[in-house]
């Protein structure tokens, strides 16, 4: 005769197998939700793919006015080490880019020493095209000077201690134990083409953290990553402002750095200083004292 | 105060109206182009267009100093002047400074109403005679600086792009000196040797 005990051990097995089952899934579905998104594209690596080709050296640029300028992109993918590229799935969207885009070439066109400014396809970059790439740019589009705009944005979500609610099932839906941060650098390079040489850089940058439930972390993910690009845009263009103001006083005031040179068909403009003024109204000033004498 | 109002409805009045709505400034600026395809008010209307906010203060402030004063001694002399001047000093630049493709600013005809100004009081017999030589020294000091400097001093225009024109400054003044002398053979006010007469000054009497 078989025992109780003997009787129920296929049971106890098939029961120790079936939670040793839904250990093994749950614990491959947390390493799954445990994860890394990383997306660029690079100045460094667009201007100087090759580590063994010679640096460029720059020149003192000579800028001359009235410059046309393009505005473009820096095509994203990630360097694999040995000069080549792969390309990753991008979160930044075409719209955005062309929406930036926009915005920077709008910055460059308010200013007076700007002829043109030309909004420059993606595709018309290649990754690693370097300074060769923008010298085609320079024959076949007619630019000076190049604002080339990149970016970098990682986001990460890992779970914090509160993830143990995942072991409910249900507390994966409501139990926010993940925490996201994204953070975002984009950066607007300008270029002199055919000196190589940097005129001025505007960066800005953005971080965001906040906490999701696993079931809801790639939508809040995804909206991080959008107005992560959103913020370090807005800061970029800002900054970028700031730069041009800052790069025209250089201009005027730093010459042995910038050269300037007019094109023919300059625009010219009748001034008259302060000095000239006020020599003016002290002289006319005199004349009527004393004429009241 | 009614020497002050022909000069700020000349000048003032247009010039802020012009830097007040920016989109017409392609409309009246001295373009080089445009003016030899036919559209001929840009000889005159482009001096009143201007790049930046000290642009215009500077022009301003001598123009309404020097035209309330030549307006007061010779009433109607500056609209005169300012009529044939601006599209002369235009012509000017289409013929001396062909690679100037656009120009703007009020500073030649205001360094020819400073000219005028002290050419008028000096033929009048002012008694300040000095402060008139003087300020014609003061134009001659502008074109020397004019000459030396590729900026203006204190007056920056909104880019490095923009040259300051010393033919605008030259031309306003010589086209001064010519109104002057015209208008003096021309009796359009009787001067008369070093003792003048005006008939638009009533109340001056030869001393």
């Amino acid at each position: 005769m078989k025992t109780s005990s003997t009787r129920d051990l296929p049971r106890i097995v098939a029961l120790g197998a079936l939670a040793l089952l839904l250990l093994l899934a749950f614990t491959g579905c947390m390493s799954l939700y445990g994860r890394h998104h990383h997306e660029a594209s690079s100045v460094v690596q667009f201007l100087y793919p090759d580590k063994n080709q010679p640096f460029v050296q720059p020149q003192i640029p000579t800028l001359r006015l009235p410059l046309r300028v393009g505005v473009a992109f820096i095509p994203s993918g990630l360097g694999d080490g040995r000069g080549g590229f792969y390309r990753v799935q991008a979160n930044f969207t075409e719209q955005q880019k062309t929406e930036l885009l926009r915005k920077v070439a709008g910055q460059f066109k308010a200013l007076p020493f700007v002829q043109s400014i030309e909004i420059i396809p993606t595709t018309y970059l290649r990754p690693g095209g370097g300074f060769e790439n923008l010298d085609q740019l320079r024959a076949m589009m007619g630019i000076d000077v190049i604002a080339l705009i990149a970016y970098d944005q990682a986001q990460n979500s890992s779970e914090t201690e509160a993830s143990i609610a995942y072991w409910t099932i249900v507390g994966a839906y409501v139990v926010p134990a993940q925490r996201n941060s994204t953070s975002t650098l984009m950066e607007a390079v300008v270029y002199d083409i055919p000196s190589r040489s940097l005129l001025f850089r505007a960066p800005g940058t953005s971080t965001i953290q906040n906490h999701s439930t696993l079931f809801r972390a790639d939508y809040f993910l995804q909206e991080a990553s959008a107005k992560g690009i959103e913020d370090a845009s807005a800061q970029m263009t800002a900054n970028l402002a700031q730069e041009l103001e800052l790069f025209k006083v250089r201009a005027k005031e730093e010459p042995q750095s910038v050269h300037i040179e007019h094109k023919p068909g300059y625009t010219g403009g009748g001034a008259l200083d302060g000095w000239f003024a006020a020599g003016l109204g002290l002289l006319l000033l005199g004349a009527l004292l004393q004429s009241r004498r | 105060m009614k020497s002050l109002r022909p000069t700020l409805v000349l000048y003032a009045l247009p010039a802020l109206l012009a830097a007040a709505f920016p989109r017409i400034h392609g409309v009246l600026l001295y373009e080089r182009g445009q003016i030899l395809g036919g559209e001929l008010w840009r000889l005159w209307t482009g001096h009143w267009v201007h790049f930046s906010p000290s642009h215009l203060l500077w022009n301003l402030v001598v123009l309404v100093l020097a035209g309330s004063v030549l307006e007061e001694a010779r009433p109607g002399l500056l609209l005169r002047y300012t009529l044939l001047a601006a599209p002369l000093s235009s012509a000017a630049f289409l013929v001396i400074a062909p690679a100037m493709k656009t120009y703007g600013g009020l500073s030649g005809l205001a360094t020819g109403a400073v000219t005028l100004l002290a050419l008028v009081k000096l033929n009048d017999g002012d008694p300040n005679r000095a402060c008139w030589i003087a300020v014609l020294a003061l134009v001659a000091g502008k074109f020397a600086v004019d000459a030396t400097r590729a900026t203006p001093l204190l007056s920056s225009f909104s880019g490095v792009g923009i040259q300051v024109s010393a033919l605008a400054h030259f031309a306003g003044a010589v086209l001064a000196v010519v109104f002057f002398l015209s208008h003096r053979k021309g009796s359009c006010f009787p001067f008369s040797g070093s003792h003048p007469v005006s008939l638009d000054t009533p109340g001056q009497l030869p001393r």
